[in-house]
């Protein structure tokens, strides 16, 4: 028995420390940032070289994550030869998330899209009218991605979000198609996940305008949350919904806590050091948020929303100050496009809450403003 | 006609069934093909790359995994009630099944939960990861099923402990679930709903061989498991070791349901109904019969499932798992009343 539990550790050993290796050497490959052209997001580096540029991406799922980019009408250095190559702009892509898709469209590049995953769950009406007239295919959902739409579509690329344990290489092999991996959803700091829009500008060749879109984002962003930075009088706010009176809230090191914290707010959860979601029982939550004075709400309805229905819905939720005070920040995702574009918005998510939690600081470019996600369930 | 003469009817029609079922599986799909297209990538000098590659890279793969998982899970069950004598046993009941999903399950969700990084992040684990976890979660329940087997002579009690422990991997793995990141819990749902695509063209040869070692250990079994019918007793004084008999089934049916669910996912009802099925289509209890015709009618069945569940209309596969049991229990329920 001992023997065994001696090889079960060395074993052990053996895996996490190949690991470490594998991340030092990651490490010391990718240490020259100096020319990273990247700010904020964690996951991806972007490096100019001759002619072109190389895109790092680092979601931690897989090894071969280097491309190099080049227009189409570039020579590719001899050098480059052997790697792995998109030339731009590219012909063909399929999208697997809305947030990629999205800035497609919004560099008026969406023609280049051919697939998309949940085409039934977006309201985005051109993606609608596209799938309709069957200019783009839906291949499907991505627990279950349709193999053979995905190959009769022939792609060029094909940018995939990825997950712990589900390996999608087969759809690049039997496609023939580049797998990009955009692991956007991994970024917590939400101008992080606002700079993957550069990704897609260089594959549209138009990096030139998502860094200007990107640099607007930044200095309005900084601006807002710089004015924030001195409140001391911060409201508390705590987030979602429950499902069978489980909630999953944002942890403390989450995009959505960063945005709450820089728009002069309280989270509930801040002290926590999750950057995912947290499992919390009604009973926590009572006892933590209860006394809160917001309470943000994200969700899909096709009826109007109201505290009525809401107190139908759960017994509990009038226990909570913000219900009573009538201060539930709402976002029906059905009628903003929230999980498509706010991605690339932060600072329109930020002046959102700034325009409930202090109103008072959204002056100049922002005066006048009225949120455009979030806002303030009245009835 | 005599039965045999009517068996073999049956089943020379069921091998055409079956060979129907196969090109239609290469035939029909999500993507319509035009026939003048199929015909093409088949007998003409120039096919089109990309419906080759969907018929040959992707159909082909998926429709020889159907055969071989169909015809594992099949005999699986069928050795499973016979060992048991009892006809509601199945593959899934000894906790192999569930093994296999806290092999995923810790894979996956566990080391999220701790923070740590995903063991499936890490090279090998990344291609490997969720078939090999689920092959090692399989195993483990299944040696410890065996080392309980040799300790309890009565099956019954080994059927209770089979149970126990499948429904300990099972909540150990609803409260990891429970505990876990939505995106984690990607993974753990797209494996659980069963597919027969995940095999594909690199890791076919190795499935399909480790089957048919599989249903080959089982072919030689047949005589033996007509022994079982007669009893303990009546077993050991034909000079039959039981226990050493009992063990063997054990193992195979455990290792074909442990291949199988690390590759497909788990899959339910085939290895409950085939054996069902085959015994009223073929009145005999005589496992030198039922094994090998076990097998073709888990492999008919199969393709049948696999192809209602990339029929076109359906916006990407459905579930293997959902389909299996709704095509297979209106059968074997016509085929019960009927045979009455």
């Amino acid at each position: 028995m001992k023997k065994l539990i001696v090889v079960l550790f060395s074993i052990i050993y053996m895996i996490t420390s190949c690991n470490d290796d594998l991340k030092n050497k990651s490490r010391g490959e990718y240490t020259n940032d100096t020319l990273n052209l990247v700010t904020y997001a964690q996951n991806f580096k972007i490096y100019p070289v001759e002619s072109g540029y190389r895109l790092l991406i680092i979601d931690g799922f897989k090894d071969n994550n280097e491309f190099y980019i080049f227009n189409d009408t570039v020579v590719i250095p001899e050098e480059f030869a052997d790697k792995q190559i998109i030339k731009t702009p590219i012909k063909s892509a399929v999208a697997f998330s809305s947030t990629q898709w999205s800035v497609f469209q919004k560099l008026g590049e969406i023609a280049r899209v051919k697939g998309v995953l949940e085409s039934n769950y977006t309201t985005n009406n051109e993606i609608l009218r596209l799938v309709a007239e069957g200019k783009i295919t839906d291949v499907g959902m991505s627990t279950n991605v349709n193999a053979e739409k995905l190959i009769n579509l022939q792609p060029d690329l094909i940018l995939y979000t990825p997950y712990p344990g589900i390996d999608f290489s087969h759809l690049g092999e039997l496609s023939g198609a580049t797998m990009l991996s955009f692991p956007d959803y991994l970024e917590s700091h939400p101008l992080g996940r606002a700079e993957w829009m550069k990704v897609v500008g260089l594959l549209c060749g138009k990096e030139d305008v998502t860094n200007q879109w990107f640099e607007d984002v930044v200095r309005r962003y900084e601006s807002l949350s710089y004015k924030c930075s001195t409140i001391e009088n911060k409201p508390t706010v705590f987030s979602d919904l429950p499902f069978e009176n489980q909630w999953y809230v944002p942890g403390g090191n989450s995009y959505i806590a960063k945005i709450f914290a820089d728009a002069g707010g309280d989270y509930i959860w801040k002290d926590n050091e999750s950057a995912g979601s947290l499992h919390i029982d009604a009973e926590s939550v009572l006892l933590k948020a209860q006394q809160a004075d917001f309470w943000r709400v994200i969700n899909s309805y096709d009826t109007p929303f109201t505290y009525d229905r809401l107190k139908n819905e759960n017994e509990l939720y009038p226990l909570f100050k913000a219900f009573k005070e009538k201060q539930l920040l709402v976002c029906n995702v059905r009628e903003c496009g929230y999980f498509e574009k706010s991605q690339y918005e932060p600072d329109v998510l930020l002046a959102d809450f700034i325009y409930h939690f202090h109103p008072e600081f959204l002056t100049d470019e922002w005066e006048n403003y009225t949120p455009r996600y979030f806002k303030l369930l009245v009835k | 006609m005599s039965r045999n003469k009517i068996n073999i009817s049956i089943l020379i029609a069921i091998i055409f069934l079956g060979i129907l079922l196969f090109f239609l599986n290469l035939f029909v799909g999500s993507v319509t093909i035009p026939f003048a297209d199929l015909f093409n990538v088949f007998f003409g000098s120039e096919g089109n790359q990309t419906v080759s590659t969907i018929v040959f890279d992707y159909r082909l793969p998926q429709a020889v995994t159907a055969l071989f998982a169909g015809a594992a899970l099949s005999v699986a069950g069928l050795l499973m009630q016979t060992l048991f004598r009892n006809p509601l046993a199945d593959p899934s009941m000894l906790g192999i099944s569930s093994g296999a999903g806290l092999g995923v399950a810790i894979t996956i969700l566990l080391t999220g939960i701790l923070g740590a990084s995903a063991l499936s992040t890490m090279g090998i684990w990344s291609n490997l990861g969720v078939s090999l976890a689920a092959f090692v979660g399989a195993t483990l329940v299944l040696m410890l099923i065996l080392g309980f087997s040799s300790r309890v002579r009565n099956m019954t009690t080994l059927i209770i402990i089979g149970l126990m422990v499948s429904y300990l991997a099972g909540s150990l793995t609803d409260i990891m679930k429970f505990f876990s990141m939505k995106e984690d819990i990607h993974a753990f749902v797209i494996w659980g709903m069963g597919s027969f695509s995940a095999v594909g063209t690199s890791k076919l040869m190795f499935f399909s061989t480790s089957i048919v070692i599989g249903l080959f250990a089982s072919l030689l079994m047949s005589k033996n498991l007509n022994v079982i019918l007669l009893g303990d007793l009546y077993a050991e004084n034909l000079g039959v070791n039981v226990k050493r008999n009992n063990l063997f089934i054990i193992l195979v049916s455990g290792y074909l349901t442990a291949i199988v669910t690390a590759y497909c996912g788990p899959i339910a009802f085939l290895g409950l109904a085939i054996p069902h099925l085959t015994r009223f289509i073929f009145k005999t209890s005589d496992h030198r019969i039922l094994v090998p015709v076990v097998m073709l009618i888990g492999m008919v069945v199969s393709l049948l499932c696999n192809l209602v569940a990339r029929m076109p209309g359906f916006e990407g596969n459905l579930p293997i798992n959902a389909v299996t049991a709704f095509i297979g229990a209106p059968i074997v329920i016509w085929v019960i009343l009927r045979k009455r």
